[in-house]
């Protein structure tokens, strides 16, 4: 008997002494907080900015790394350049730079290591939509460089001004393919430590040349659960989450000491139609698709009401959006009208999904698509095996969400037919008029101009129903109240130096 | 003894060379079922937003254009140098990976069976004995429960109880011994489980045997008796039981990493495999494989040390 409660009392006192010894002392919060921890879903692959494998990279490097220009809601702001001209026939660009940058290795910025970043981004895979038509980068004097074309490229300033980022020309040649784990740059951050598979640590860099970031380390921490994450959030272990499920986000809303914003990204979120395939090469099937749904039931049930109703594949963020251009509304009745005309004999029609995320929205779409009498068939893939197929033309509607840069320009490994097969024209659509009109976007100096070019596409795909959009995907970063976060860009993160504690 | 000794320096000798066609059958069967699966590295890495040229030309890089019987016979001749190739995702040497990782999955796997050890046994063992007392059903139901729940809800409740209601403990992460507490503990209780039902059932069965009657019937005293004869006895099974489920706990509980935020072992190598990082997933599969045997190595010795009759076998 007495063993028997001495052995209880050990276990239990073990495992309370695990807890109580060690628990308890929480540190004293600093009257003001001089760091921020954010919350990533995953590591990141690499810190190499000329190498992005993963949106998240970018998220963390941005902060240590800047490009020549700034490019938010539309404006460009100057980072590294004071001016910048292009030459009137649109093929060249000169940047004049900004005096006295110093990077982190103390070294002052010099036009030799703005030549040499654009034409390391040129030489590596990961940026070629961005770098295609660069012809060279010159380095006129210490202060000026020089980046010619090989053809008029109008979103030049986009794709290459705010999506390079500019690393020391020593650095890079000291690191070699080290860089990735070393990275000098500009930003207003400097980089302490990786440790792989949890955290980046990063410290102010006191000698930017913007000043001095309001807060002095900056931590990203990789917590794999969304749940977690939003417990990590709410405990305070973390200032911040970048990764919050859906389901968490109404009570996250009604929590007084967390903010959560809703960004709308450049992320649009539709059902590729493959025009190959019967029925959907019949534009009449594909208009009765569109009518048979009601998108606003798909966001307010699938997505919890937190999605954007899209009227295209493009919002006012692209340039080259038109708001002449709708798409259909919700109207059954319609919907069975075009059915009727399309000759559609009932036969089930495959609906592939690649990602958990998209069953959902799949079987709302499969209830409104029945009541106007298309029958679907729901076949979640993995995603690998989910993107062959989408590549090969193996499926009949999908679901997928695009994300590109905000030019129109960026669209055309999606619907031009030389990307049938070979990158993002799941749709397989083969349009001589689509394809022309992508090709002038590249080169059409006037805004309006090339606003009126890139309608031709938008209207093509209303007019012949391509695809079905649904939604732009909303971001949902959450924080502590407390912190402040200046601005979010559309791909729903913010960089440190944007926020400040209160 | 000195007769066993040497004899088990031949048999530990002999299972260790026998790692190698082991190993040889594993990396072929991950290159195999690698090589089935659909997806390429190059798409997997640059993600589906990347242009089909910058794809092929990382599948190139990588060598994954060649085909199956040609990448497999360069990476065993690589790997006989001791060159197991670099992760694709990250370009670092594969073994690097691991074991930077290992420390942490080592530390909880082994508290979680040290836990599930001394929480496990002495329970099993007094159930066994105080067959139907309230105090066997109690905690036959309670290793019942703690077998059956999913190892997620329960780190989830515990994060939600002792990080968020009571603030003791920090909810994710590595770094201080209080890290450690709530994950080793989610770990470590179906393993304690398992244990404790198997140990009662094994105890339940010797307690019946002649030869304890015997020990009884000479006036031995009971706590000997059931401390050490029976238990002595009824922990062969236990002690398989034991070393599979710290084989496993080394492969890395990646569910209990992924809520905890854990760098662990068990990650990378789901990282690994949906990213088809081939020389990756190989290593981690190989390393796993290799502890596993290890593992079974030492249940075996312990065996024959504790269970005469086996170590009789070996002279």
């Amino acid at each position: 008997m007495l063993k028997k409660v001495l052995v209880f009392l050990l276990v239990f006192s073990m495992v309370g002494m695990l807890l109580a010894g060690c628990g308890g002392e929480k540190q004293a919060e600093p009257a003001v907080k001089d760091s921020v921890t954010m919350a990533i879903v995953s590591d990141v692959a690499t810190l190499d900015p000329h190498n992005p494998t993963a949106i998240l990279s970018r998220i963390v490097f941005q902060n240590m790394y800047e490009t020549l220009l700034d490019y938010y809601k539309g404006e460009f702001t100057p980072v590294l350049c004071e001016s910048y001209k292009a030459s009137d026939d649109g093929m060249k660009y000169t940047f004049v730079l900004k005096k006295g940058v110093k990077f982190h290795n103390g070294e002052e910025m010099k036009a030799a290591d703005v030549a040499y970043s654009i034409l390391r981004a040129k030489a590596l895979p990961y940026m070629k939509t961005n770098t295609a038509e660069i012809k060279d980068a010159v380095a006129k004097d210490d202060y000026t460089v020089e980046v010619s074309l090989t053809q008029q490229y109008v979103p030049f300033l986009l794709s290459v001004g705010s999506q390079i980022f500019i690393v020391s020309e020593k650095a890079a040649q000291q690191y070699g393919d080290d860089l990735k784990n070393h990275p000098v740059g500009t930003g207003p951050y400097k980089f302490v430590k990786w440790d792989a598979g949890q955290q980046v640590v990063m410290e102010r860099f006191d000698d930017w040349h913007g000043g001095k970031a309001p807060i002095k380390t900056a931590a990203y921490k990789v917590i794999g659960d969304p749940s977690s994450s939003v417990v990590a959030l709410e405990t305070g272990d973390v200032d911040l989450s970048y990764n919050i499920p859906t389901i968490s986000i109404k009570s996250l809303k009604e929590n007084p000491k967390i903010n959560l914003d809703e960004i709308r990204t450049l992320g649009c979120g539709y059902l590729p139609l493959n025009l190959e395939k019967a029925p959907l090469n019949d534009v009449n099937f594909r208009m009765a698709l569109n009518y048979a749904i009601d998108r606003k039931k798909v966001i307010d049930v699938a997505l919890e009401g937190v999605g954007i109703l899209s009227n295209g594949i493009w919002s006012d963020d692209t340039v080259g959006y038109s708001s002449a251009i709708s798409t259909y509304e919700y109207d059954p009745a319609k919907a069975k009208e075009y059915l009727a005309k399309s000759k559609y004999n009932g036969k089930e029609v495959s609906y592939k999904i690649g990602y958990e995320s998209a069953k959902k929205q799949a079987t709302l779409i499969q209830e409104d698509l029945r009541a106007v009498g298309i029958n679907i068939k729901i076949e979640q893939m993995e995603q690998n095996a989910w993107i062959q197929d989408m590549v090969k033309g193996n499926y009949d509607i999908s679901s997928i969400v695009m994300t590109k840069a905000a030019d129109a320009d960026m669209w055309m490994g999606v619907f031009h037919s030389s990307a049938i097969d070979k990158e993002l024209n799941f749709s397989r659509l083969r349009n001589k008029e689509v394809d022309a009109a992508f090709e002038a976007g590249k080169s059409i100096l006037d805004p309006q101009s090339r606003i009126k070019n890139y309608e031709i596409i938008s209207k093509y795909l209303y007019e012949e129903a391509v695809i079905v959009p649904l939604y732009f995907k909303v971001a949902t970063p959450a924080y502590a109240k407390s912190l402040k976060v200046a601005k979010f860009y559309p791909d729903g993160y913010a960089k440190v130096k944007d926020m400040s504690w209160q | 003894m000195g007769n066993w000794g040497d004899n088990v320096y031949k048999y530990v000798t002999k299972r260790i060379l026998l790692l190698i066609p082991i190993l040889l059958g594993v990396t072929f069967i991950v290159f195999s079922i690698m090589a089935l699966t659909p997806g390429d590295p190059g798409r997997l890495i640059l993600g589906e937003n990347a242009n089909q040229e910058a794809i092929d030309q990382l599948n190139q890089e990588l060598g994954f254009d060649k085909p199956f019987l040609i990448r497999y016979l360069n990476y065993i001749s690589r790997a006989a140098t001791g060159d197991f190739g670099n992760s694709y995702r990250s370009d670092r040497p594969v073994f690097d990976e691991i074991f930077y990782r290992f420390p942490t999955t080592f530390i909880l796997a082994a508290g979680a069976i040290l836990l599930a050890i001394f929480i496990g046994i002495p329970i099993g063992v007094l159930s066994a004995v105080k067959q139907y007392s309230p105090m066997d059903i109690v905690s036959t139901v309670i290793a019942m429960f703690m077998a059956s729940i999913p190892q997620f809800w329960l780190g989830l409740m515990m994060m939600l109880l002792f990080a968020l209601k009571l603030g003791w403990l920090p909810s994710t992460g590595i770094g201080e011994f209080r890290h450690y507490i709530m994950p080793t503990i989610t770990l470590s209780l179906p393993c304690a489980a398992n244990i404790l039902r198997l140990t009662r059932s094994t105890m339940l069965e010797t307690t019946r045997q002649d030869y304890i009657r015997t020990a009884r019937a000479k006036g031995a005293k009971e706590r000997a008796i059931i401390w050490k004869h029976a238990l002595k006895n009824a922990l062969l099974p236990v002690i398989t039981v034991i070393g599979i489920n710290f084989g496993y706990l080394l492969g890395g509980a990646v569910l209990i990493e992924s809520i905890f935020g854990i760098p662990g072992v068990g990650t990378l190598t789901i990282t690994s495999i949906r990213m088809k990082d081939i020389p990756q997933t190989t290593a981690s599969v190989l390393f796993l494989a290799s502890l596993y045997c290890v593992i079974m190595l030492v249940v075996d010795i312990v065996y024959a040390y504790i269970d005469p009759r086996i170590r009789a076998r070996y002279n």
